[in-house]
Parts: C-alpha cells; structure tokens; sequence
C-alpha cells in the first residue's frame, strides 16, 4: 500500500515540477526553485519507492483494468533498479540545476526549460515502467521528442539545431527497429502487452528469436549509442544545456540497456550463444572506439560523450559474458556478470554525471568548453576542482574510487569463462579483458589529460584567468556525487547483495558463490576459482600509508619558491605550457590509421628570419561519419530527388494517385476474399 | 616423476622458446639481431634433438644435435655476420609489412596451425604441440620470406622453415635416418653458401641488396 | 598481523635502494667502469632528504600531494604481494589487478604533478608515461589471464602458493610465454631502456626524469623511492608468479623463513642482472618505435593464452 502512495507522489512530483514551472514562468527564479525542488522531493520517493520494490515485491498498477488494450505499470525489481539510478541522478542534479539555470536567467526562457526537464524525467521513469508494447512506444517517442526539445534549447546556435536534427533521425531510425521487434513479438502472442511477450518468448522459433533480437539490439543500441550507431551522441549531448546532459548521458542512454536486458533475458532468455559473442564484441569495439575518439577530442563536453560510449560499451561488455555464461547454462556465473554491468551502470550514471555538471560548471564561469582555453583553474574554483578530480579518479577506475570497484568485477567475470569447455568462449573473453585493459588505460591517459589541462599551471586565455567559483546550489549536486563515488568504491559490500537480488530476480539464480566477509570483502570462489578484494580496507591502508609519510616528510621546512624550469630561459607565460593537442599526441600518432589526421600549418613572417605568427589546425577524421553514414545520407537524398518526380504539384495528379491507391488496395481485398 | 615426462616437460619448454625466437626475428629491425635470434632458435632445436636422442637412446641423433648445434648455431649465422660485414650492408631490416602487423599475423599463423595440426592428426599432446609449433615455424618463415625486401632475409626465412621441418621430423619420427639428416644438413650448408654467393653478385650488380631491384630484370 | 605488515613494509622500503644500487653496478660492469658503490642510492636519498626543496610559483596542492599520494599507492601495492612468504596478512584487500591500479593510481598522480608547474618537459614527460602505460596494458591483462586462469585466482598469494605447490610442473609452455611478456613489460614499467633511460637528464629524451622535474629536496627523495620500490615489487612480482619455488608457506618456522628470504633475495638479483644485461645490450628505442616492442610482448601472452588451451587439451 505504502508503495502505492510512494509511486503517485513522486509522479505528482514530477508533474507539479512541470506544472508549477509553466504557471510562475514569468519569475525565473521563484519558477527554477519550485520545479528542481519538486523534482528532487520526487527523486526521494522515487529512491523510497524503487528500495521498498528491491526489497520487496513487484509492483503491478493497473491503469484501465479489464479494457482492451490494458494500460498498466509493472515494476519488478529490475525497473527498480533503473528507477533508483535515475532517482540518485534527478536529485544531485535537480539541485545543480537550481545554480546552473542561473546563467540563463532574462536570457532564455526558464519556465520552459524547467517544464521539459520535469517532464523528460517523468518520460524516462514511465519508460521504465511500461508494461505494455504501446504504451512503451508512445513514452518511448514522449522521452526521445523532450529530449529532443531539450537538446535543441540553445536553439540560436546553428550547431546545436544541427545536433537536434541528428539526434531526432537517428533515433527515429531506433525506433523503427524497436518496432519491428515489437511485432514479432506481437505476431507470436497475438497482444501487445508485455506479459505476453514474456510468453512468448519462449514458444517463438528460433529464427524469430533471433530478428526479434537482432532488431531490438540494433533498435536500442541506436539509443545507448553503440558503435557504429553512436555518431548522434557526440553531438546531442555537449548541445544540450549542461544539467540536462547530464541526465542524457547518465540515465537517458541506461533506458536503452533497461530494455535490451528486458528483452534479451526476461523475454527471450538469453538462449542463443551467438547473441552473447555480439553483445560481447559490439561492447568491446564501442569501448576501444569511445574512448579513442575521446582522447583526441578538445571540447570537453564531446569528450564526455565519447567516453559516455565508451562506458556503455563496457556494460555491454559485462552484460554480453553475462549472455554468453547463460547460454552456457551457468546460471551462476552469469549473474556475476550482470552485477559487474549493472554495478557500473550505477556507477557511471554517478561519475558521468559529475562530470557532466562539472564541465557544465566550467561552461558557466568561463563561457567555453574547449580544454585548450583553460588552465589554472584549481586555484580559481578550488572546490569544483577537488569534486572534478573525484570524478575523474572513479572514471579512471583508480582505486579506492567507484570505477575501479566495477572494472574490477568485470574483469574477474571476464576472468570466469575459464568455467566454460569452449575454447571459443575463452579467446573472446580473453581479447575483451585485454581491449578493455586498454581501454582503461586511456581512459586514465584521456581523464587525466583533462583535468591537468583544465586545472593546472596558467590559465591561457582571459576567460579562464576571470573564472570565479560556481555557486553552492552547484557545488553541492557535484559534491553529492563526488561522496557518492566515494562510497560505491568503498562500500561495494552494501549495494552488492542488492545487486544480486536484482540479477537473481530474471537470471534465476543469485550469484551464490559471490560472498562477502568482513571488512567488506567482496570474493568469488567459483568451483575452481577464488578471487578476493576489499576496496574498503584498501583505502584504509592508503589512508593509513599517507600518515607517516605525511609526518616525516613534509615537516614544515624552508620551501623557496621560484619559477619553473625551462632550460634557462625564463618562463613566464602560458605560451610554453604544453597544450592538450600536444599531451594526446603519441596516441594519434599510434591509431593514425583510425584518425586519419588532417593538419593545416600558416606560417606569416615578419621578416625573412622572423615569424610573425603561426597557425596550426588538426582534424581528426570520424570514420563511421566519412565512410559509413556520408555515402547513405547520399543515397537517401539521391532517391528523395528520384522520388521528386511524382510531385508535380498538380491537384489532379494528387487525386489520382488517392484513386490508384484505392484501386490497388480493393483489388488487395479481393484477392485475400477469394 | 618419471623421466620421461621431465623430458617432455622440458621439450614443451623448449618449444615455447623456439617460438619465442621466432617471434624475435620477426619483431628486430636489425639484421644482427635477426641473425642472433635465428642462432638461438638452433641452439635450442639442437637441445630439442639431444633430449629425444637422450629418450629414444638412438646415438644417431646425437651427431644430428651436434650437427645442429655446429652448423646452424654458429657457422651458418657466422656467414651471414660475414656477408653482413663484407657488403657493408645498411643494417636495417626493410619491410614491406610493419613490425607490429608482422607480429599478429605470426601470431595468428601459430593459432591456425593449432587447429591445422588438431583438426588432422590424433596424436599425443607433445607431438602436437611440436608439430604444430613445426608448422608455424614453417609459415612463419615463408612469411619472412615474403615480406622482407632483403635477399638475406630470404635466406633467413628458408632457414626458419627448415628449422621448423626439422623439430617437426625429430619430434614425430624421432629422426629420420642418419644419412638422409647429413645430406640434408649439407644441403643446408651449400645452399647458404650458394645464396651468399650470389647475395654477392646482386650486391655488385645493383649496389643493394635489395630484391625489389629484380624487377627491373624482366624484359 | 601489524608486526608482519610494518617488517614487509620496512623491507621493501630498505630493499629497494639496494637493488638499485646493484642493478647500476652491473650496468657500469658490462661497460667497463668502475661505478658507484651499491649503497650510492641510499646516499643520494640521504642527502636530497636534507635539502630544501625548491617550488615553483605556479603549483597547487596537487604538486605538494603527489608524492605522498603515489608513495602511499606504491606501499600499498607492496603490502599485497608476496615477498618471502605467501601468507599476506593483507591478502584479502585485493590481487593482482588491484596491485596493477594502485601503479597506476601512483603514475596518475606523478603525472598530474608533471602538469603543474606549466613546464613543456613535464607536460611531455606525463603524456609520455601515460602513453607507454596504455601500451602495456593489454599485454599485461592477457599475461595475467594466462597465469590467472592456470591457477584458479588472481589473488598473488594464492599464486605463489599454488605454482610453487606444483613444483617443476608448473614450467609449461604458457608460462614461459606469459613470462617473457611479462618481462618486456617489467621494462617498461620500470622505465629501462629501450623504454626509458633511467641515466639520461636530457630533457627532450627522458621520460620519468622528465616528469619529476620540478620536485626537489625531500619531495624529490620519496618521488625517487617510490620510483625504486616499484622496481623491487615488479621484480618481486616476476620472481613470486613464475619462479615461486622456496617461497615459505604460512606457518613456516624461523629458519624457512631466513631460507626462503635468501632465496628471494638471490631470485631479484637474478633478474636484476638479466636486466641489466638487456638495457647494455641495447639501444635507447624511439618513442613511436615503442608500440612494435610491446606488440610482441601482446602476441606473446596471447600466444600464452592459446597455449594454456592447447596444454588443457582443449
């Protein structure tokens, strides 16, 4: 009962948030105020609800009960689960927000933004809750058009309405694929209701099984951004104003992953090895290329897009061994592997969206977003640096932070194909584990390019020079984070078994061999395989390390200071630092064969020995754009011309073509009559 | 544990070092190093030999270890340090694959001759590992052969793929006759020097060693 | 528990010079020098300890936390992996992959710190050292795999316990492959040539040196102490995974204990001559020549892994 009070309110939150933001639009600040703050009371009893459904029983709602079709909500433990991380982010950036939208106050209009943003949450959470194939495509297409509406805010830029268009095709091209998906399952149950489907599942022929996976993993992978479907992302996610990318890249992409683990295991069971291996490979490529593409990228929010890639493509990594341990039958195994995906689902929802309003955060003191510009500012914004710094440790899996906690599950469960004979199994898995090392490296190489570049030695450029520190509304949806990132990496002995009952709840078996000590250990002795780990009592001992050291070795002394070296020559200006082009240049040099790099030099002299300026331009070619996307848009546009034939203009002409259709179609129905 | 297994232990070690060497020549740069790789490959096929000619108790095998040991551990890398010396050669490998692209197709020749080897035989766990390590020797080297520009690569190259007949014959058959291993050693012997020799003659005529300068020989 | 902790820890700590001070020795041996004495690093650290340090104008706090940071990170990594005897009192607190993090938390760090003075040489030597990790890594997950999988657990302990239980069984095919790699890759770890030049202060070449650049006086010590007691862990890590044999087990008497100490010691110095051996053997490589050598130590682990299958009879 408790639960149904719980779900209507945080609904009603969610609406009075979109309400109330469209009756105080004239008062920017009054209407940004009572619509964050409505949606994070709606986060709380969302948080409230999605634990009481963990811990307790699924939630069935029926909207029109006995009416055909049944519009209802379903959630079990696995919508939960999305409900509780889209409750976590909605709250720390709700708060955000209240400080970001500041900036666009007597800019932009406020109501309006505050009335999307609420309605965008309410749209993923219905997402989630769908239990029926309609209902799920009208919110489905509700949440792809407000985002949409959201990406497109900054409307004046052409970019941004470039990016809007992008996004609103690609995900269009999804969701006919989603459809597709949808009606195979329809024409094998004969409903649309998702009870059904789960029925269906498993009286469908294999051939249908594996279009109506194909389609779904193609429909939602569109979504979730998997390469080669991702080019949308790097340019949906920077356009949209910085607190609603937040969410995008943090919670909008899971829903997508919510639905193919929906698909792939409740409905269809995971029965086909071969679904798994793809999973497994389109994750690994999706990791190497999202974060490739990320090192090289200047603009801070694009970079964050790339690696938003990257990271799904890690879930998707776990999520695919989890498959593959499934079609296995090692039910066991594979829900380790499901927790080590959706332990880092959580988690990057957690750090991404630090992130994500960090680089908003710079965005709003210094009015740009390329890495190049900035510099310095650790000493200017000192607590948005130290909250930047969290998220970058977890996002670099370094330990005792929350990425590492999740890398390091999927690894072992990388590591636990040795439970299977095939010989297959345990080559793929193994060249996931070493590409996903890899990726974790750059990762690192990309995360700490960044924050160097961004908030270390001299500013150079006068925006960042002026940078101030963000407001404490700002501050303090980061720090939420940031303490949020701190805890799942040292505590992940609290949300594991949490985990488990989620992964138990469609897997059918818990990861039993998956205990936990004292201190927190977290261990996994499989029948031949015993791997321990206790990230809290790491950062005890790397605590405990840092107080003798920090006793004997920086006792306050005599410290002079002076310029930095540089060779002799005094070094004064920001002109000789190194610039970020230049710190991810041996990995262009080493993937110049991917990035194809176009470089432009201008070189102006003043005299015959003295330059008077130099240019430099690099470009980095995006290959699925150039090669792939490019020649079909080509395509596409030649056949619109093609077709433009029959649009003559003439009334007449129209009219007959209403009538051919007619006749085609009555001579349709007399053929199916005979 | 008895003798036997240490032997074959030992022997599986061994054949991972073959490898390793292997690989050595194909990841340098430098024909030195290619040559001293190609020394430690024979040094440990003599080793190979010895220890079958030690469990098998043939003393046959011993002069063919021996022989092994000599001529390709020392001579014939002694000729090509020779004929590197005396043709002052630059001493760089030239290629026409990249190391690192090299590397994976050696590495993904190895895992085909696995399954080649598994797929065709049912034979012990040794010799199939021999055997299959024999046949990636044997592509491996002919892969030398194809994607270096230098002609004493080429020779290089035939001499892998004879190392590689070589462990593949000495760990199936325990040896093959006597008389048939010193013809062959002898073949080997002449034939580097033959090559040496005529090494020289393009040298003199093209003033490089490079194979690409045949071209211009066709009509 | 604590005792067993604070010895393990004060080892390694006083260890570490002194292999650096031999492995220098060999090195000026094989190029027919005299050389510094072995104790010339504890000197070294001795004075920079009593020195001031310089700072430059332009640091934050990161440059004055590095040290500490990647000093802890290295210690930490020391705690879980097994020196003389396999029964880590810390075992639990993580494995193998955690003891590759913590490194790499300790470079992180170093490398944040290279960027904070504003100086091109550090920017270049973080982006460097950055560089070379990325290379390593997949060669080093698959080597771990391979080892990993041989015995059932990525838990260092339980490594050497379990290889040096099998005895001479243990020396396979997969694990001379996996060593090799593993070897290529302890080069470049510890920033040897043809990775690094540990000797070289031209700015332009360095790689490490480059990064550490600004620090001076005591920061500089434990910068340079942490760099020489990652070199003993991954020594240690290369003797204890591969070549566990008199290793002491848990409950081991006192005289095992000295035994298996010795061992120890006589198993790092082995390695730390064959590298010495290398690093006069060969030539300083080009950065961009790197990715080819760590490509071979990549094929080598993979070739590693297939093997493992092949031996399991796959």
């Amino acid at each position: 009962m408790v639960d149904n009070y719980l779900f209507i309110g945080f609904v009603a939150f969610y609406l009075l948030g979109a309400v109330s933001a469209l009756v105080f639009n004239k008062k920017d600040a009054l209407c940004s105020y009572i619509s964050f703050l409505s949606a994070s009371i709606g986060a709380l009893a969302g948080f409230a609800f999605s634990l009481s459904v963990i811990l307790g029983d699924t939630f069935h709602f029926i909207l029109n009960e006995g009416q055909i079709p049944e519009f209802g909500f379903f959630i079990d433990k696995l919508s939960a689960f999305f409900i509780l991380v889209i409750s976590i982010s909605v709250f720390a950036v709700s708060i955000f927000s209240t400080g970001y939208v500041r900036e666009y106050f007597g800019k932009k209009n406020i109501g309006y933004l505050c009335f999307l943003y609420n309605m965008f949450i309410l749209s993923m959470i219905l997402v989630i809750c769908a239990n029926n194939a309609i209902m799920f495509l009208i919110v489905w297409e509700l949440m792809s058009v407000i985002s949409f509406f959201l990406v497109v805010y900054e409307h004046e830029k052409i970019e941004t309405r470039k990016a809007g268009f992008f996004y609103i095709v690609m995900t269009h091209i999804g969701t006919g694929f989603i459809i597709l998906s949808f009606l195979i399952f329809a024409g094998t149950s004969g409903s649309f209701s998702f009870e059904t489907f789960r029925a269906a599942g498993s009286t469908m022929t294999p051939f249908l099984k594996d279009s109506a996976f194909l389609f779904a993993f193609i429909g939602f992978g569109i979504k979730a951004g998997i390469v080669p479907f991702h080019i949308w992302l790097p340019y949906a996610h920077p356009a949209a104003p910085g607190n609603v990318s937040a969410l995008m890249s943090g919670v909008m992409i899971k829903t997508a992953i919510f639905m193919l683990i929906r698909i792939s295991f409740d409905f269809l069971g995971a029965s086909q090895a071969w679904w798994g291996y793809s999973v497994l490979a389109v994750g690994t490529i999706s990791a190497i290329l999202g974060i490739l593409y990320a090192v090289v990228e200047p603009d801070m929010k694009r970079m964050l897009a790339f690696s938003s890639i990257e990271n799904i493509g890690i879930i998707l990594i776990g999520l695919g061994a989890s498959m593959i341990f499934l079609s296995n039958e090692k039910p066991i195994l594979s829900a380790i592997a499901m927790m080590a995906a959706l332990y880092h689902l959580l988690n990057h929802s957690v750090f991404k969206g630090l992130l994500f309003m960090g680089a908003g955060s710079l965005l709003y003191s210094t009015h740009t977003k390329n890495i190049e510009k900035l510099g310095g500012l650790i000493k200017r914004m000192p607590f948005s640096a130290i909250l930047i710094l969290i998220g970058v440790l977890s996002i670099s899996a370094m330990p005792p932070f929350s990425g590492f906690v999740s890398e390091w599950l999927t690894f072992q469960s990388l590591l636990l194909t040795f439970n299977l004979d095939s010989n297959f199994a345990i080559i793929m898995l193994s060249i996931s584990a070493a590409v996903l090392a890899l990726t974790g490296a750059l990762a690192a190489y990309c995360f700490l390019k960044f924050f160097g570049m961004v908030f270390l030695a001299l500013p150079r450029s006068e925006n960042a020079q002026h940078a101030r520190e963000v407001n404490i509304p700002m501050l303090a949806g980061m720090g939420f984070f940031a303490l949020l990132s701190i805890m799942l990496g040292i505590l992940p002995a609290f949300i594991l078994p949490m985990l488990d009952r989620i992964a138990a709840s469609f897997i059918g078996t818990s990861g039993q061999s998956f205990s936990f000590g004292t201190f927190g250990t977290i261990s996994i002795p499989s029948s031949a395989w015993i791997s321990i780990s206790t990230p809290g009592l790491l950062a005890i001992v790397l605590i405990l390390m840092f107080i003798p050291i920090i006793i004997l070795f920086t006792s306050k002394r005599n410290m002079p200071v002076y310029e930095t070296w540089g060779c002799g020559q005094p070094f004064s200006t920001a002109r000789n630092e190194y610039s970020a082009i230049a710190f991810s240049k041996p990995v262009q040099m080493w993937f110049k064969g991917l990035y194809r790099p176009a470089r432009e030099m201008e070189v102006t002299y003043s005299s015959q020995y003295l330059k008077e300026s130099f240019k430099f331009k690099s470009e980095i070619e995006q290959v699925f754009e150039k090669n792939f996307y490019t020649p079909v848009v080509d395509f596409v546009m030649a056949m619109s011309r093609k077709a433009k034939v029959i649009q003559t203009g003439s009334i007449h002409a129209y009219l007959g073509y209403i009538f051919g259709i007619l006749v085609i179609l009555f001579m349709f129905i007399i053929a199916g009559g005979s | 544990m008895s003798e036997v297994i240490f032997g074959s232990k030992i022997m599986q070690l061994l054949i991972a070092f073959i490898l390793v060497s292997t690989f050595m020549i194909l990841g340098s740069t430098r024909l030195y190093s290619c040559v001293r790789a190609f020394g430690i490959q024979s040094f440990l096929l003599a080793f190979v030999a010895g220890i079958v000619a030690y469990s098998t108790g043939k003393y046959d095998i011993y002069i063919v270890a021996l022989l092994t040991l000599i001529i390709k551990s020392a001579v014939i890398p002694y000729i090509f340090i020779y004929i590197i010396r005396e043709i002052k050669v630059k001493r760089e490998v030239e290629l026409y694959v990249t190391i690192s692209p090299s590397i994976i197709i050696g590495g993904i020749l190895v895992v085909i001759s696995y399954y080649l080897i598994r797929s065709i035989s049912i034979i012990s766990e040794l010799s199939s590992l021999a055997l299959s390590a024999s046949v990636s020797l044997v592509s491996i080297g002919l892969f030398i052969m194809i994607s270096r520009k230098k002609a004493l690569m080429q020779m290089l190259g035939i001499l892998v793929m004879e190392n590689g007949l070589f462990l593949g014959a000495i760990s199936l058959t325990n040896g093959m006759p006597l008389l048939v291993e010193l013809g062959i050693f002898f073949d080997v012997l002449i034939g580097v020097l033959i090559m040496g020799i005529l090494i020289f003659r393009i040298n003199k005529t093209f003033e490089s060693i490079d194979t690409d300068m045949l071209k211009t020989l066709i009509g | 528990m604590i005792i067993q902790l604070i010895f393990q820890t004060f080892l390694i700590i006083i260890l570490a010079p002194l292999l650096s001070g031999i492995i220098k020795k060999v090195k000026s041996f094989f190029q027919i020098r005299k050389g510094p004495g072995i104790l010339q690093p504890y000197y070294d650290l001795l004075k920079l300890v009593k020195k001031d340090s310089v700072i430059s104008n332009n640091v934050s706090w990161i440059f004055h936390a590095a040290p500490i940071i990647s000093f802890a990170a290295v210690l930490a990594a020391g705690l879980l992996i097994p020196i003389y005897i396999t029964q880590l009192p810390l075992g639990f607190a993580g494995d193998l992959i955690a003891v590759i993090y913590l490194f790499a938390l300790a470079r992180f760090f170093t490398a944040l710190a290279s960027l904070d003075a504003g100086s091109s040489f550090g920017g270049m030597g973080g982006s460097r050292e950055m560089f070379i990790a990325a290379l390593v890594e997949p060669a080093l997950m698959l080597s771990i795999f391979a080892v990993a999988l041989n015995v059932g657990s990525t838990n260092l302990g339980f490594i050497s316990q379990t290889v040096s239980g099998m005895g001479i069984d243990a020396m396979s095919p997969y694990q001379i492959l996996a060593f090799v790699a593993l070897f290529i890759i302890a080069i470049a770890e510890t920033g040897r040539i043809p990775v690094d030049n540990p000797a070289t202060h031209l700015e332009l070449t360095m790689i490490h040196e480059a990064m550490i650049l600004e620090y001076s006086g005591r920061q500089l010590a434990i910068m340079e102490l942490g760099a020489m007691i990652k070199q003993l862990l991954i020594f240690s890590l290369l003797a204890n995974i591969f070549f566990p044999w008199g290793i002491a087990s848990q409950g081991a008497g006192a005289s095992a204990l000295v035994l298996s100490f010795l061992v120890f010691v006589i198993k790092i110095l082995v390695i730390g001559i064959s590298m010495a051996v290398v690093e006069t053997s060969t030539a300083k490589w080009r950065l961009f020549r790197l990715p080819e050598l760590l490509s071979i130590s990549l094929m080598l682990s993979f070739l590693a892994l297939v093997s493992f299958i092949i031996v399991k009879g796959g």
